[in-house]
């Protein structure tokens, strides 16, 4: 058989099975990525600079991601890169936070496009918050084989709160 | 042109762009000035960045416009019904890049269209663009699934713009263009 050396396959998705021509399974093992869960949050409670969204459940979960889910957070089994997304309905009283941030492992990640942070305005200064909705998507490195996840208010609202009724964080590991 | 189902809602189109088309769209494309560009926001960390260039509606120039009226002339069941694009992001893959799986937004209704417009292009050449699946319709079976679409010259790939997907390095010097027309629905 002509060519030896290396054959380069990449990555593959977790449920893509690698099969001989007897159909036994001889898929590598290694790196599985692809994973993805969906968890829920949201009681409408009034979320500021100091306070987390609370009552995280895990909608969707099959490749077990998630290794705990607390009331205002969930924790992910593996290191890796992450696409967060996250999305929230809210209302706003006379004066509004301006938004959310996700904070892993205790350390709180920049606004970014997440809130209103861009957007600016009164919402940006601690005025009403005009938005029936807020959320985003980027990408996080987690260097620990545990990380926990939470949601907590924006600061750039100064001491005001967004009521987070409630909404959606979708988590997939893309490497 | 020869339109075929990559999924219900996922199209390749061939022969979308006519041999001076993509000619056209080549010496377009040396004009670049490309920018090291990230697919998507990252926060804590610097992702692996490839040439890339975008225009954003409101300057889009006589070329874009060109190919966005082709765009719109489509005419099939199933034809995403936009009237407009927010950008065009032209990305140029060479060998040992790897850019990361993203979507392009997460508004129900977005759409991305991506032209080729790749003088010659073999499958073996790599620079696949790969398919997944959409945060917003997760199911354990579209989760596993992932589609490799090889940018042949003057294929046009018509998806959804909350899938999850990404393009690919080569395994040769020869350097993958795509043109992507991308509608995020944000407004």
């Amino acid at each position: 058989m002509p060519g030896t050396g290396t054959f380069r396959i990449g990555q593959i998705p977790l449920g893509t099975a690698v099969e001989d021509y007897s159909g036994n399974d001889i898929k590598p093992v290694g790196v599985v990525w692809a994973r993805a869960a969906k968890i829920r949050f949201g009681d409408s409670t009034n979320i500021n600079q100091s306070s987390y969204c609370s009552s995280f459940n895990l909608q969707f979960d099959p490749t077990g991601l998630i290794t705990n889910v607390a009331s205002s957070s969930f924790t992910v089994g593996a290191e890796g890169t992450y696409q967060l997304s996250f999305h929230c309905r809210t209302t706003g009283g006379v004066r509004t936070n301006a938004g959310f941030r996700f904070e892993l492992n205790g350390n709180v990640q920049p606004e970014r496009f997440l809130s209103n942070y861009s957007r600016g305005g009164g919402a940006q200064q601690g005025g009403t918050h005009n938005f029936g909705g807020d959320g985003g998507t980027l990408l996080y490195e987690f260097g620990s084989s545990s990380t926990i996840v939470r949601i907590l208010g924006s600061q750039q609202g100064n001491s005001g709160t967004v009521t987070a009724l409630d909404g959606a964080i979708t988590i997939i590991k893309i490497r | 042109m020869n339109l075929s189902e990559l999924r219900s809602d996922c199209w390749i189109i061939d022969n979308f762009l006519t041999e001076s088309e993509i000619e056209e769209l080549t010496n377009h494309i040396q004009k670049i000035e490309w920018v090291m560009f990230d697919d998507v926001q990252a926060s804590n960390f610097k992702q692996p960045s490839s040439k890339g260039f975008h225009v954003l509606e409101e300057d889009f120039e006589i070329i874009e416009n060109k190919y966005l009226r082709k765009i719109l002339d489509l005419n099939f069941s199933g034809m995403p019904k936009i009237e407009k694009f927010d950008r065009v992001l032209y990305n140029c893959f060479e060998k040992h890049d790897t850019p990361l799986p993203h979507t392009d937004s997460l508004t129900e209704g977005c759409w991305t269209f991506i032209i080729y417009p790749n003088t010659k292009w073999e499958p073996e050449w790599g620079g696949e663009t790969k398919v997944m699946f959409s945060p917003n319709r997760m199911t354990e079976e579209n989760m596993q699934r992932m589609d490799l679409v090889s940018p042949l010259p003057g294929r046009l790939l018509i998806i959804p713009g909350d899938v999850l997907h990404s393009g690919s390095g080569t395994s040769v010097n020869t350097p993958r263009y795509s043109m992507a027309y991308q509608f995020w629905n944000n407004k």
